[in-house]
Order: C-alpha cells, then structure tokens, then sequence
C-alpha cells in the first residue's frame, strides 16, 4: 500500500519537525530561565546549561535523538517492513520518551530511580496506545475505504497491540498516582485529583469502547463475506475509533494539565517556600 | 484542507510535547527560619525535596546591614544534590538574612528567603 506509506511518511515528518522546533524554543527558554540576570549572553549561558546541567545533558541527548529519526523516517519509507529500520524507529522514540521522564517530576531524586523508570513506561506505552489510534484513524482509514479484508486486517492487529499497551499504561499509571497522591481523598479535594479523575474516566471509555471493536465489530466484520454487511460492521468501527480519536485529545489535554500543575505530594514543597 | 490539518495539530503539539515541571523546594533548613541561636552557626546548609543543579544554584547570607557573611555563592553537596550549604564568616550577634535560589533537575527556577537571629 505505498498511499498509506507516503501518507505515513508525511505525518512521522511532520511530527519530528514539531519536536525538533518546541525542543530548541525549550532549550532555550529554560536556559534564560536558568541564567537568570546573567550578563553572559543567552548564548554563553547556553553552553554552560549544555556542558554542565543535567538538563542540559538530557535535552542534548533529546534533539540528538530527533536528529538520528530524520534519516530513519527517509529509509523506511523506502524499506517499510524492514525489521531493522522499524527497531531503529523503536528505539529512537524510546530514548525520546527516556528525556521527558527525565526532567519531570519523576526524575527529581534522580536518574533510573523506581519513580523514572514508571513515568518513562507510562510515556512509552502511552506513546504506542495513543500513536496506534492517531495513525490508524487519521492515515490509514482514509485510504482503505473499500478494503474491507485490509480494514479488518489492521484494526486487529490495532486491537492486539492497544491491549497491550493499554495494560502498561494502566499500570504505569496507577503507579504514578499512588506517588503522587498521599490518599484516595485527594482525588477529591485538590484541583490535582479533580483532573486525574477526568483523565481516567476518558480512558475508561475509551477502554471500553476498545473492548467493543474487539469483541464484537471485529469479528462481525470477519464472519460476514458479504460486502453489505462488512460494509454495516466497517461502519462501526469507523465511529468507534473516531471517538476514541476525540477522547484521546481530551485525555492527552488533561494530562498536559497535569503535567503543568502540581501534585499533592509536592504541596508541602509550596508551602515551605515561606522559609 | 489537509495542510490546514496539519497545521493544527502542529499547534497543539507544542502544547502537548512540553516536559512536566518540577521544582525544587526546601524541606529543612539549618539553622532553621526564625530560630533564635546562642551563638553564629559556621555553616548554613538547606536541604531540598529534589535534587540540584549546582551551576546556577546560590545560598547567600546577609546580616542586618545589609553585607554578606557567607563566603562565596554556596555550594551543592557532591554527595547529597538536595543539599545547598554555605560557610559563614561572623561570630556577631543580631538577625541574619537567608538568601536561596535553586534550579531543579528540569531547569525551572525557585528561591526564597529567611531570617535567623543570634542573640
């Protein structure tokens, strides 16, 4: 299906142009922040922050990994099912997903700690569940309109490796809470908890409406030969994984609301900044 | 229509491809805010709830005048990166003014200030 490729091709660019652009405006924005009122130069501070921060080791490491993904997107373009290029794909998004974690929160008391390495599985598995449906709804589906076995055929394996990836998330994800969050109460009475709540009832939705793509519209669409009725199926699973599109925003947005607030276990923090 | 698709989503994606924000905030200080001591601490030293950035981290002492009595900018302890310290050079009575200011392990920035008194 060289459509589908070409139509992936542009997206993965697309996408490294993104991460490439909001890494520099972030390296550079956090180095004015770390130099303060330095007279150096934005430049001259850059390259202590670059040789002399953890920071800035992780974020060099970053964009070298956006670097190394520009020649791999250009060769599976033109080697698809290569297995080589799909693990050198796999690995370079694994290091990217390694350098969110670990300047977060997650990576406060250190590198490879319990905390980093959770956060760092949440952002991989995530990254896998979310990237699936975006790709398939938003490159896929709207070039196999009428491959009904093709549709089907991808759709399953989507459901398989969501399954998958959604248990890590979920795991991951309670995790994270659970050090985040001194109390189930707090779900309740922070502005922190109020958005994790929304966060999991989206994903609960979306969990089940994967449980129905997988246990019912899927295997309608492969019991019926006739057109017509894979047509009625196809329709379904079209609706389905479109809602699951839309949530997943409202998921991704609530988690960037997280990651911007404050968690209940660093309140204390706030308060003791009268000292 | 498909550039303009693109278009957008690039836009949110600099909303969403930010890193989360941590910050570093005090847990301990000594001597600690507003403690009355019998006699000048040699050190001030703060221990913080992550880890630091020793470049750009700073721990200043100041008596009531105005004049610095800390020796140097303050140093993170190599062993414990949550820990800032500085050396005093006073033995004199009267309130003592504490300056911090930090870069956690993401890069973001706080600071703070306290007073402890010699009599």
């Amino acid at each position: 299906m060289p459509e589908v490729v070409r139509a992936w091709r542009v997206w993965f660019a697309w996408c490294l142009a993104v991460l490439m652009v909001t890494g520099i405006a972030l390296l550079l924005t956090r180095t004015e922040e770390m130099a303060g009122n330095s007279q150096a130069g934005l430049f001259a501070s850059l390259e202590v922050v670059l040789a002399k921060t953890h920071f800035g080791h992780v974020w060099a490491l970053h964009l070298l990994a956006v670097l190394f993904l520009w020649p791999v997107c250009a060769v599976t373009v033109t080697r698809p099912t290569s297995p080589s290029c799909l693990m050198l794909a796999v690995a370079g998004m694994v290091v990217l997903a390694f350098t969110y974690s670990a300047v977060s929160h997650a990576g406060d008391r250190g590198d490879f700690t319990v905390a980093e390495l959770n956060d760092w599985l949440h952002v991989v598995s995530t990254s896998v569940w979310g990237g699936g449906i975006f790709v398939t709804q938003l490159v896929a589906f709207p070039l196999l309109r009428k491959r009904h076995a093709v549709v089907s055929l991808v759709a399953a394996r989507l459901s398989s490796l969501s399954a998958i990836a959604l248990a890590l998330v979920l795991f991951s994800g309670i995790s994270n809470a659970l050090l985040r969050l001194h109390s189930l109460r707090e779900l309740l009475d922070t502005d922190y908890g109020h958005v994790l709540s929304v966060k999991v009832a989206l994903v609960g939705v979306m969990v089940l409406l994967g449980a129905i793509n997988r246990f019912v519209i899927i295997p309608r669409i492969r019991r019926y030969s006739i057109d017509d009725d894979a047509e009625s199926a196809i329709w379904y699973l079209r609706l389905t994984l479109a809602m699951d599109t839309v949530l997943l925003v409202f998921v991704l947005t609530a988690a960037g609301l997280l990651i911007q607030g404050m968690p209940p276990s660093m309140m204390q923090g706030m308060r003791n900044m009268a000292m | 229509m498909r550039y303009f698709t693109h278009t957008i989503l690039l836009v949110f994606s600099l909303v969403w491809s930010r890193p989360s924000v941590a910050h570093a905030f005090p847990e301990q200080a000594v001597p600690g805010a507003g403690a009355v001591l019998d006699r000048a601490p040699g050190a001030v030293t703060i221990y913080f709830d992550s880890e630091l950035e020793p470049v750009f981290s700073t721990l200043i002492v100041k008596n009531a005048q105005g004049a610095q009595v800390s020796q140097g900018s303050g140093e993170v302890d190599s062993k414990n990166q949550a820990a800032l310290s500085t050396k005093l050079s006073t033995n004199n009575k009267g309130t003592y003014h504490v300056y911090w200011s930090v870069i956690a392990r993401d890069g973001h920035h706080t600071e703070g200030d306290y007073t402890f008194t010699v009599q």
